[in-house]
């Protein structure tokens, strides 16, 4: 889905958060399409919380503002903006049956029984737990309840669907589970959801686009495989998936290749036919798993090292490859064999396609 | 080993110690129940004769019954008003942004640190002159000044423990926040509240200190009834008040503990 064709039902424009002298949120402005799955992914502190909050009409933004469906709706009451939320702990009501909570927005909206009965039928139906509706919130376990809780963010058709970590409470099996099911909600209700995680992976498994945050600001927004495979700086590179960093000075260029001098005073060559002068500084980035041994008389450009370290992971194994004076890299490598691989200490040239080398 | 035996000692003589505290504590207040069935004219111990004379005479006397009423009256007024200052006190000592809270708390639960002997010679000035000595209104705010701090101490604890995203997900949903106090957060503190408004209840049906000095002589409560009564002809009816005291202290316990058992359902593992 590309976000720019259709129209934003959701619109950040400058949107400021202060906390005394705290800057939680900076500046930030994020359009979101009708019907997005975006995820507001970040590190706890980087103001992640606190744009749903506004959004939701919890926090009052200290400057910008939010427009939903082209209406602004800073000054909106929480209870009058008609967007659903989905909070970590759940916050279902605990003196109340699981069909009470549900039936809590329909009563507030005033909804005549007959339809509040076929709703929660609806909502219940869509979360797999018809039959629990006598049951009070704590006789039921934390995944249930994390589904009425979606039940009950639903059942008034809010155009809008906040999500604040809300798998964060659950163990990983259950965790993985809910996160294909909240997918397959999102597919089958075609509803805007914005969902808030620090977990990398459930961002890359479950969002349209996902918006990096850090320290108050987006660094990055695009969707997963953008975001993974073309990290716009070393944060976002960092923060999703497991990346080499290498950073230093070029000391000079032919071509094809760049005579490079890294931090720890080595100096590597680099295959790279950018445009760059010597004496610039540069970092590059590449992902462990888009690198590979070739044999020791490879004449192209190419890393040379010493295995320091193998790390058995099952499926993989993980070398930390010695490549300079100090400077370690980490190269994955598939378990294609049984007893394959190779061994610490054992000299290994490294390779990679070229695209794989980013620039950051 | 021989840590092992000094435990065991430690045991004997905690056991010996609770049991002695017990017998000096308990026993004297369940004695008054076999001497209220005396039928003597005194009170005496163990009781002489079986009767029912003393409690027939405790629901049928106008010297008793007018007290009782007045007491029972007095307690209700008082825990009404208690509750309602207490639970909106302990509201903006919580939830308020108010300048020095820590300190407006413990003003709050001043009354229950200061001797009462002190308030009732504190309240007795004032009242003198306000004209509300002997009157029900004057008694109901004497007791509301012990009471509320009872509630305060009991509400604020719920609501430090209360989860506040439970109202933040009641306004999400569409609830003012009057209807979210309504239907979310009072729901939730009721237990604290109910256990608050039985102390409340207890204190003022038997404090004896105020309502001495704040009676007047025209009506009487019941702890006042059993007072005079003791000074003046100890007969078993005092025995009677005590036994109907007890029971009905028995009967709250038992209550309280099935409404704080019915609030917290069993929790299922996942």
């Amino acid at each position: 889905m590309s976000p720019s064709t259709k129209k934003p039902i959701l619109q950040l424009k400058d949107l400021t958060k202060h906390f005394g002298n705290v800057v939680a949120v900076d500046a930030v402005s994020l359009d979101i399409a009708d019907g997005e799955f975006l995820t507001l992914l970040g590190p706890s502190g980087s103001g992640k919380t606190t744009i749903l909050n506004m959004i939701a009409g919890f926090e009052f933004p200290t400057s910008g503002e939010v427009i939903l469906q082209g209406e602004p709706i800073n000054l909106l009451l929480p209870e009058r903006r008609n967007i659903g939320m989905v909070f970590q702990n759940y916050a279902l009501f605990p003196h109340m049956n699981i069909f009470d909570n549900i039936a809590f927005p329909l009563r507030m909206r005033k909804f005549q029984k007959g339809e509040i009965g076929e709703r929660i039928d609806n909502a219940l139906e869509l979360v797999q737990l018809q039959g629990y509706e006598d049951r009070k919130p704590q006789q039921l376990s934390g995944g249930q309840q994390q589904r009425v809780a979606l039940a009950r963010a639903l059942v008034f058709d809010p155009p809008l669907l906040l999500l604040d970590e809300p798998l964060g409470a659950l163990d990983k099996k259950l965790r993985e589970h809910m996160q294909i099911e909240l997918k397959h909600i999102h597919t089958q209700l075609n509803r805007t959801m914005v969902y808030v995680t620090h977990d990398q992976e459930e961002a890359l498994v479950m969002s349209n686009r996902i918006a990096v945050m850090n320290r108050g600001k987006i660094e990055q927004v695009g969707s997963p495989d953008e975001l993974y495979e073309k990290p716009a700086n070393e944060f976002v590179a960092g923060f999703i998936g497991e990346s080499n960093i290498i950073k230093g000075q070029v000391s000079h260029k032919t071509n094809d290749r760049l005579t490079f001098q890294i931090d720890d005073g080595s100096e590597l060559q680099l295959p790279w036919d950018g445009d760059v002068k010597p004496g610039e500084e540069m970092s590059f980035c590449i992902r462990p798993e888009k690198m590979f041994f070739v044999d020791v008389d490879y004449s192209e450009p190419c890393l040379s090292g010493v295995i320091e370290e193998v790390i058995y992971v099952g499926e993989t194994k993980r070398y930390k490859i010695r490549i300079g004076r100090r400077k370690t890299i980490n190269v994955r490598e598939m378990s294609l064999r049984i007893g394959g691989g190779r061994t610490q200490g054992e000299e290994v040239k490294i390779a990679w396609h070229k695209e794989s080398l980013r620039r950051i | 080993m021989r840590n092992q035996k000094r435990m065991e000692y430690g045991k004997i003589l905690i056991g010996i110690f609770a049991g002695t505290v017990f017998v000096f504590l308990v026993v004297p207040t369940i004695l008054s129940v076999p001497m209220s069935f005396s039928d003597t004219n005194y009170l005496v111990f163990p009781p002489k004769g079986l009767t029912l004379k003393w409690h027939h005479k405790f629901f049928t006397d106008q010297k008793w019954i007018t007290p009782t009423l007045f007491s029972l009256k007095l307690a209700s007024i008082t825990t009404a008003v208690s509750l309602i200052i207490g639970t909106m006190g302990s509201l903006a000592m919580v939830r308020g942004i108010l300048p020095g809270k820590r300190i407006l708390h413990l003003f709050f639960l001043s009354p229950m640190m200061t001797p009462l002997i002190v308030t009732a010679f504190a309240v007795y000035g004032l009242f003198a002159k306000l004209h509300l000595i002997g009157t029900l209104p004057g008694l109901v705010l004497a007791h509301t000044v012990i009471c509320v701090p009872y509630v305060i101490l009991v509400v604020t604890a719920n609501l430090y423990r209360f989860d506040l995203s439970m109202e933040l997900a009641a306004r999400n949903l569409g609830a003012s926040a009057f209807k979210t106090f309504m239907h979310v957060t009072l729901p939730i503190i009721k237990p604290g509240i109910i256990a608050a408004g039985i102390f409340c209840f207890i204190e003022s049906l038997d404090e004896l200190v105020l309502v001495l000095f704040l009676m007047g002589t025209t009506k009487m409560t019941l702890p006042l009834r059993m007072f005079s009564n003791i000074q003046f002809r100890i007969n078993p009816t005092v025995a009677a008040a005590s036994t109907v005291f007890i029971v009905a202290a028995i009967g709250t316990i038992i209550a309280l503990s099935f409404i704080t058992k019915a609030e917290k359902p069993r929790k299922v593992e996942e």
